[in-house]
């Protein structure tokens, strides 16, 4: 069975942001203030130089604290949409 | 995140799917709601403060919880083994297992300490049943029409498809890394006052340059 599109990318796309201190390439989405989508992909992994534990706890995932550094830059930029800040308030 | 509030009675700081190969992790860290008699002191186990959880699926089917919950007295660890496997068309089978460490008590006591890692292995399980009562009553649709709140049902999907096709037809889109996460420790109004000020600042700028460099009549 096909997976169906998603139908909020419809109306609110991913935008790409490329990292600040690499040239790593993602695709991003702000649904909220508070929430962040993050696609990436083969070629952007490779691009990656700084993944480092995300915390302390056992098991999780690398993070890269750098891309999340870029990504709040593109929102305060204003170059990264937020879909619906009205629902923060 | 509403899950979490109205489930479990806890109210999440943050939370975080990530889907990359053939795992998908689950980062939870909440606190406890205060408006709420908890489920654990109901059957006499110490009251929480908090959880954080690492869940994480290794692939369709077996999934390792490293659950660690905040209490007054400090930290417990526990692990939730939980896997499953279909038995017909509409369910399947689920299979779990929780151990802890052993809580420290009062003059090292074995039995004090054997009674109270029973009452608290008793709260998780009440936890993770929460979300087998709501198992036990939903169906797959193909097609959901989601709000924003609903979180990456299509992506997980598109991550499970893996598992459904013979690796050669495994495609990337289903194996690499999708992040999804929701983190409330940034003030909102600080991200939002920020945001004004470097519009304003630009619009000054514009301004500032168009006087500047009047267009050519």
């Amino acid at each position: 069975m096909a997976v169906r599109p998603d139908n909020r990318l419809a109306d609110a796309p991913m935008h790409p942001v490329t990292c600040s201190s690499c040239a790593a390439e993602v695709l991003v989405r702000k649904a909220s203030w508070q929430q962040t989508s993050v696609q990436w992909s083969d070629e952007a992994m490779a691009a990656c130089s700084s993944w480092s534990p995300g915390s302390a706890v056992k098991g999780l995932p690398p993070v890269c604290d750098r891309l999340r550094d870029s990504i709040a830059r593109a929102v305060v930029d204003g170059t990264l949409p937020v879909v619906t800040p009205e629902y923060d308030d | 995140m509403a899950h979490f509030f109205y489930v479990h009675h806890a109210f999440p700081t943050y939370f975080k799917n990530t889907f990359e190969g053939h795992t998908a992790t689950q980062l939870q860290k909440g606190v406890n709601r205060d408006d709420m008699r908890p489920a654990e002191v109901a059957i006499g186990a110490p009251k929480r403060l908090g959880n954080t959880s690492v869940a994480t699926y290794h692939g369709p089917s077996f999934m390792i919880d490293d659950l660690i919950y905040h209490y007054e007295h400090g930290d417990t660890r526990t692990v939730l083994i939980n896997c499953h496997y279909p038995i017909d068309e509409n369910s399947f089978m689920l299979l779990y297992g929780i151990s802890m460490q052993r809580p420290e008590v009062e003059d090292d006591d074995p039995a004090a300490a054997e009674a109270l890692a029973a009452k608290m292995v008793a709260t998780v399980r009440l936890g993770f049943e929460q979300d087998v009562e709501i198992w036990k009553n939903k169906t797959r649709i193909d097609n959901p029409l989601l709000c924003e709140e609903d979180g990456p049902v299509y992506q997980l999907r598109r991550w499970y498809e893996q598992f459904y096709v013979d690796v050669a037809d495994v495609r990337p889109e289903m194996t690499e890394r999708f992040e999804f996460e929701l983190d409330t420790t940034r003030p909102i109004e600080a991200w939002k006052r920020e945001v004004e000020e470097n519009v304003a600042r630009r619009a000054a700028e514009a301004a500032a340059a168009a006087v500047r460099e009047p267009q050519d009549a």
